[in-house]
């Protein structure tokens, strides 16, 4: 007696997240999802209700892990830390740091998740920015400088530098090289000072 | 006490490796399974109704001392899955489904001896096939064993499904994708899953003491299937003919062993005359 085929969501997952770093987000269709998991097209339906549900879960994933690996820097007020450890993470993560890095939410998502993972979405999305809030207030800062050029220029040290370390790598499918440890080093000289302790408290 | 593969299925499950005792159990229970398809043969011809078959195949089963799993599981009431035609798998046999000449229909059985499952099922015709027919059913019986023939250590459950695959390519069959075969022993439907198609080299890797059944379903038209309301008959979209072959079987330490081998020497319609 047969049974029916079943999947996990996780695989699905999986499957879109390699799609998408190998050909960006049009490799995800439905259809490929199914194939390169090894599943009839319409078990993805059992799962997910639509394309966009399931890039939506795949980035979730995704950026829940890199998440996980930002923000104890951030929250410690470790600038050098929380660059070091993106390019920790994509050394780690070859194919989700293509995933992650080289695409956007906007570009991912071809029509609206459903509302509930919208919300997690959202939510996930702000324990990350709170973290680069408190950061940005551990933080000592150029004097004078106003507050969203501190902003802008924490996230270049954070967030955008970094990228444009790793960027041509993760476009060229290479291996990140040592050097990018010395240029993210370089980047951040020593402009990420942590004001004291005492003062981070008030 | 069997042990576990390390490797996971698609659904997260691990893999049980059955040792001696396992192999013995699921050597007697496979034995009456195929003694079931047997003894049912020489009773499957046009006029008879597929309740009737059934009672006949639950007899049987109870008269050798084992029990038909498939009376309980998950709410299915007979003692075996009579398809008929363009029913896919899992058909209910009923009184009013009486066969006609030419008509082909899958028997499937399982019955349940000293807690070990033997689970298989073949293809009958009733009277005299149609020339699409019998293509199909050989070609189905040909799959299945493709598929059986890729089965050592080693190998992987994508090199099973790549093998059914291009038998049925070879001869444009389609290939039912819904269902799949399964690990079984003292649970019924157990890790792993094995599908009918695959890429070589892919998915688990097979070790000694895997347990499962392969039973490939190949449809004359197109792949799509649905289930009917009454939750169990698995039809084609398309009405076209459907196929299944099914036997359940170890992986030894240096290829495959098939427990529910016909003790009368029947591998696929047309069987002997004098059957």
């Amino acid at each position: 007696m047969v049974r029916l085929a079943r999947f996990t969501p996780e695989v699905f997952v999986d499957a879109a997240i390699a799609l998408v770093a190998e050909g960006g987000p049009s490799a995800a269709t439905i259809a490929a999802i199914a194939r390169r998991a090894g599943a009839p097209t319409g078990s993805v339906y059992h799962r997910f209700e639509s394309r966009a549900a399931v890039l939506a879960a795949a980035w979730l994933a995704v950026h829940g892990d890199f998440s996980t690996r930002v923000i104890p820097p951030l929250e410690t007020g470790d600038a050098v830390g929380a660059a070091m450890s993106i390019v920790d993470w994509a050394r780690d993560e070859p194919i989700a740091s293509r995933f992650l890095l080289l695409n956007e939410i906007e570009d991912l998502l071809d029509g609206a998740p459903p509302e509930i993972l919208r919300a997690r979405i959202a939510a996930q999305q702000e324990a990350l920015d709170a973290a680069f809030r408190r950061a940005l207030r551990a933080l000592d800062q150029p004097v004078g400088m106003a507050e969203d050029q501190a902003a802008a220029r924490l996230r270049f040290l954070v967030f955008d530098g970094p990228l444009a370390v790793l960027r041509p790598h993760l476009l060229a499918g290479r291996a990140i090289p040592p050097y990018a440890d010395d240029l993210i080093h370089e980047l951040h000289g020593g402009t990420a000072r942590r004001r004291p302790a005492v003062e981070r408290v008030a | 006490m069997d042990r576990r593969s390390a490797q996971r299925d698609e659904t997260g499950r691990h893999i049980p490796l059955h040792g001696p005792e396992g192999f013995a159990g699921m050597r007697r229970a496979g034995r009456i399974a195929a003694e079931t398809l047997d003894f049912i043969t020489p009773h499957v011809r046009p006029g008879v109704s597929t309740a009737e078959l059934d009672r006949l195949c639950e007899s049987f089963m109870r008269e050798h001392g084992a029990v038909p799993a498939t009376i309980g599981y998950k709410g299915y009431g007979h003692a075996s899955c009579i398809s008929v035609n363009h029913v896919v798998t899992h058909g209910i046999p009923v009184e009013d489904k009486v066969l006609k000449n030419g008509d082909i229909l899958n028997i499937d059985v399982t019955p349940l001896l000293d807690g070990w499952h033997g689970d298989t099922s073949r293809m009958y015709i009733a009277g005299a096939p149609s020339v699409l027919a019998r293509r199909l059913v050989a070609t189905t019986y040909e799959a299945m064993m493709a598929g059986i023939a890729a089965v050592k250590p080693g190998a992987t459950l994508g090199d099973i499904g790549h093998a059914i695959e291009t038998v049925a390519r070879r001869e444009r069959f389609s290939i039912v994708e819904e269902f799949c075969g399964h690990g079984v022993g003292r649970v019924f439907h157990d890790a792993p899953q094995v599908l009918h198609y695959g890429q070589p080299g892919t998915g688990i890797v097979l070790e000694p003491g895997m347990i499962f059944t392969i039973e490939p379903m190949l449809n004359a038209g197109r792949a799509g299937v649905k289930v009917l309301a009454d939750g169990w008959t698995a039809v084609t979209r398309d009405r076209s003919l459907s196929a299944q072959f099914e036997h359940s079987m170890g992986v030894t330490s240096d290829g495959v062993e098939i427990f529910t081998l016909s003790p009368r020497g029947f591998t696929q319609p047309p069987y002997p005359a004098n059957a």
